[in-house]
């Protein structure tokens, strides 16, 4: 895992991460995500029919870029690639992230067929200023 | 080019950090935060000769950029683009302007020697977001 403690702290606290996919004909397109880390990836979580898993399934190159919520100076910008995108617990994924972004009793609500996937991605190019 | 609605237009002229996206020769995407303003038709980020998103916009003017509203956290605008123009002229103002905004009337913004700063402007081509309607007290 290619970031230093400084830069995991970064993605562990609860700061937005903004998460670029590619489009059809290769154009950017970014969006705030709750994100999370693991000794491997890089986690974030959207649902089946959306544009970012859409792009994800054509091109699986990525950027995100995190500021620090209590100091914009403070951030983080992350090239990689999506490792795989899976349905397999992706509902405790996002559960998971409700509880760390909105706070610990805030389940993250089911909702009649929405499918979560979860995104793993590979860092493979981390700058910034922490 | 698409107009902004006037609550697009508030999140842009809001102390809000704006994360823009541009892609690298290969094609893949790079992103970044940013100061960011809004002059009555374009979406305005100021950068400085010689950086990576310059050297991107140059080569491919695409570009894309979120900003997400400091005082609620689930409201956001999304924009997709072309950079239209990319000028040394005014930069430093602009520059100076965006730092009171961010940092304050006292901010002095940091120069490096070398550099010289440069507007990018922005026309919309596609945007959504979320909970853009007037806020509820």
């Amino acid at each position: 895992m290619k970031l230093t403690p400084e830069q995991r702290k970064l993605v562990e606290a609860p700061n937005l991460a903004h998460f670029v996919t590619l489009m059809k004909d290769g154009s950017p397109q970014v969006t705030p995500v709750w994100v999370h880390c693991d000794d491997e990836y890089i986690i974030v979580n959207t649902a089946e029919g959306r544009q970012k898993p859409l792009n994800l399934a054509r091109d699986r190159r990525v950027a995100l870029s995190i500021a620090d919520a209590a100091d914009p100076y403070k951030y983080i910008q992350i090239r990689g690639r999506v490792a795989e995108v899976t349905a397999e617990g992706a509902y405790d994924v996002i559960n998971m992230l409700s509880h760390k972004y909105r706070g610990p009793d805030e389940d993250y609500p089911k909702r009649p067929g929405e499918v979560r996937v979860t995104v793993k991605i590979v860092p493979e190019h981390v700058s910034g200023r922490v | 080019m698409i107009e902004l609605s006037p609550e697009h237009i508030r999140l842009l002229r809001e102390p809000n950090l704006a994360h823009v996206a541009t892609l690298m020769k290969d094609g893949r995407p790079q992103t970044s935060p940013v100061w960011v303003d809004f002059d009555g038709t374009h979406v305005l980020i100021n950068t400085a000769t010689g950086r990576q998103k310059p050297r991107n916009i140059e080569r491919d003017p695409r570009i894309a950029l979120s900003v997400v509203d400091r005082e609620w956290t689930q409201r956001y605008v999304e924009i997709r683009g072309n950079v239209v123009e990319m000028t040394t002229e005014g930069a430093d103002e602009h520059y100076a302007m965006l730092a009171r905004k961010y940092a304050g009337p006292d901010a002095k913004p940091r120069h490096t020697p070398g550099e010289s700063r440069l507007i990018v402007r922005i026309e919309p081509e596609h945007v959504t977001g979320m909970n853009l309607g007037p806020r509820s007290t």
